[in-house]
């Protein structure tokens, strides 16, 4: 050997890329210390040292789509076989760590006088670059897969799907769904696994203080790189809770939350098994990030939905509104119509004014209508009415009720059993008239033909009452603690319920007033509603019936 | 001021008066109004505040030549009425006229197979002229049958 040359090999002994030089048997004759480090072993001496066989024992060869590599296509193979270079990206598995390293494998000839003479191998490592490139390749098919639909428990399965087995071998989303944990998907490559799984998680449910549990609640990650023989034995409730644990192979698993607008939506569990590379801090930043996304779409979806939503409640509410409104509407024309048509032809001329006063009386309980919507919308925004105080006489106005829906059912026994003396409230009229038109519509409403509505008023030293009492259908018991949730209606009458402010609206309104109401039922024999109101009502002192009143 | 009524309306009015006009609307204002209104044009007619109430009627022996009906109504609705109606030979042929607030009307009236449909609030000259004219083509379909 020449100086040059010495100098040569042991300036190779130091470049950062793995180098090796097999003689024309193919045997290795030259190794740097990085092609030590790249085959698993401690020093270039120690790998020349070795028998192939055992060279070859301490690694799989995987190829660039980590199926197992057929050793013919290695570029040194192919230069000895004849080829001038010959380059390929093999994965480097050490069976000791299951650490991957790819590298760019260059082979090259080196010939003297037309014979082989070496054959020069460079492993450039590329796996920093592959990682990266596989991060990026997911990161954007995750982006795809989750704007693709906005049903977000779709898309968590496909991206469950998505990351195995690439970053691990099982993948569960859980979400929260009304204030608990529920599980979404669940992704492994193995079926039976799957429902291996799901049975573990049906047998044993996982305690509120769960590594997952207490990920999606705090969004702080939890990183297990080794799952041990104790924890699965601390973990396991029994025998076969433990053999189960067992059979799933984890092996090291990786949890982060999922989250957006800084809540807490859930948690992503990786989990790797058997033979896989545990979980390292190095996982986090991807993973993270892949959380951070899916968040980001729940959340959308999520948003999306809840828009959808009010704004197909609004169009109820508005189809609903323009329905209630076109009836009377209908009536204070055709009354218009027909006086108009006696006064142009004057067959009856003598019934117009009757005419007009029915019309105008519609037209009234039009205006009352429109003003009742008004405060439905008020009430929904969680807001505090407008009121109207002034003295009232609940006597009048109850007698004025009845004489109204007397008119206006003539299938029922309407009565007032007021008292001889005015009971007076400071209170808002017109607001109160809307409660009772309420109580009494829905009286009507559940009683039979000929049923006997009975409204009485009664005055006590805090406070006076209007009763509205039926013979109707009752209320089951077990119905009455909710009969004042809004909507409850909807379920049980007949057809979709009006816009009006039905029992929810009208308790509302009472409290707004200071007040109250009450019922007292027995299924079968009929309801006595109690519209309680303060002698003088004062509202500011009351706290709003709704939540979120704004300041 | 004209007071006599079209000759042709006479001469319908002559062929018409045997059958009434049933009339379901829970609203007992319109009930008025419509009731009104069809007798001032020549028709005789029967009210009923709902589905039920004009089930009844119909089993009683009433044969209308029109069933003009609202759709939402308390107990029994336009809907189930129709599909009552229409499930019985004895009343499939009668023609129906919906008359209602409800926004979908157009739709509704044709699934129910609706010969006319007027959205509230309404012109009571239209009312009577699809009526007359629905009762017209009931006559001509009865006198095929």
């Amino acid at each position: 050997m020449s100086t040059s040359e010495l100098d040569l090999a042991d300036l190779l002994r130091h470049v950062g890329d793995a180098i090796t030089v097999q003689a024309a048997d193919g045997s290795l004759v030259f190794a740097n210390e990085a092609a030590a480090e790249l085959l698993g072993f401690e020093s270039p001496e120690a790998l020349l040292a070795s028998p192939l066989s055992d060279l070859m024992s301490r690694f799989d060869l995987l190829d660039a789509d980590g199926r197992p590599l057929d050793l013919g296509t290695l570029p040194g193979r192919r230069v000895m076989e004849g080829a001038p270079a010959a380059e390929s990206l093999v994965r480097f598995r050490l069976r000791d760590s299951a650490q991957d390293q790819w590298s760019l494998v260059r082979a090259t000839r080196v010939e003297r006088d037309g014979t082989l003479r070496y054959v020069v191998n460079a492993f450039q490592d590329v796996t920093a670059l592959k990682r990266r490139e596989v991060e990026l390749r997911l990161l954007a098919e995750a982006g795809e897969v989750l704007g693709r639909s906005t049903d977000y428990q779709e898309t968590l399965s496909e991206l469950a799907q998505m990351v195995i087995p690439e970053l691990a071998d099982w993948c569960v989303v859980d979400i929260f769904e009304g204030g608990t944990l529920s599980r979404v998907s669940i992704a492994h490559h193995d079926p039976a696994r799957i429902a291996l799984a799901e049975e573990v998680q049906r047998r044993y449910p996982p305690a509120e203080d769960s590594g997952v549990a207490s990920v999606a609640a705090s969004g702080e990650p939890l990183l297990i790189s080794e799952v041990t023989e104790e924890m699965l034995t601390s973990s396991a409730r029994d025998a076969d809770h433990l053999a189960m644990l067992r059979e799933l192979g984890l092996r090291s698993a990786l949890v982060v939350a999922l989250s957006a607008r800084g809540t807490n939506l859930g948690a992503m569990t990786l989990i790797r098994g058997d033979g896989a590379t545990p979980f390292s801090r190095d996982d986090l930043p991807l993973i993270t990030d892949l959380a951070r996304r899916a968040g980001i779409a729940v959340d959308n979806a999520r948003l999306l939905h809840d828009a959808t939503e009010s704004v197909r409640l609004r169009d109820d509410f508005l189809a609903t509104a323009s329905h209630d409104m076109r009836t009377p509407l209908a009536t204070v024309l055709g009354y218009l119509q027909i006086a108009q048509r006696h006064v142009a032809t004057l067959t009856e001329p003598g019934r117009v004014p009757e005419f007009l006063a029915r019309a105008e009386r519609t037209a009234v309980r039009l205006a009352r209508l429109v003003a009742e919507l008004m405060d439905v919308s008020l009430i929904r925004a969680g807001q505090r009415l407008p009121l109207a105080l002034q003295e009232v006489d609940l006597v009048a106005l109850v007698e004025r009720a009845v004489s109204e829906h007397r008119q206006l059912s003539e299938h029922h026994d309407l009565t007032a059993e007021t008292s001889p003396h005015p009971v007076i409230v400071n209170s808002d009229e017109s607001r109160i008239e809307r409660i009772l038109d309420n109580l009494i519509g829905n009286a009507i409403k559940y009683s039979p033909d000929r049923g006997r509505i009975t409204l009485a008023t009664e005055m006590t030293a805090e406070e006076a009452r209007i009763r509205v009492t039926d013979q109707g259908v009752g209320i089951p018991r077990a119905e009455l603690p909710t009969i004042f949730e809004r909507f409850s209606r909807a379920s049980t009458s007949q057809g979709a319920p009006g816009v009006g402010l039905g029992l929810a609206g009208s308790r509302d309104v009472a409290r707004q007033l200071g007040g109250d109401i009450t019922v007292v039922s027995t299924q079968g024999k009929g309801s006595t509603f109690t519209v309680h109101l303060p002698r003088r009502s004062s509202p500011e002192a009351e706290q709003p019936a709704v939540e979120d009143a704004p300041a | 001021v004209d007071r006599q009524p079209a000759a042709a309306y006479v001469e319908f009015r002559a062929h018409m008066t045997d059958r009434p006009v049933l009339v379901v609307e829970d609203d007992p204002e319109l009930r008025t109004i419509y009731q009104e209104v069809l007798q001032d044009g020549g028709f005789k007619v029967v009210a009923a505040r709902d589905g039920l109430d004009a089930l009844e009627l119909l089993n009683a022996g009433t044969m209308p030549c029109v069933l003009l009906i609202d759709l939402r109504m308390p107990r029994m609705t336009g809907w189930e009425f129709a599909e009552h109606v229409q499930s019985d030979a004895r009343w499939r042929h009668l023609p129906l006229v919906v008359v209602a607030a409800y926004y979908r009307i157009a739709e509704e009236a044709e699934r129910l197979g609706a010969s006319a449909w007027l959205q509230k609030p309404i012109d009571l000259g239209r009312l009577v002229s699809v009526v007359e004219d629905a009762c017209r083509a009931s006559r001509a379909a009865h006198v095929d049958v």
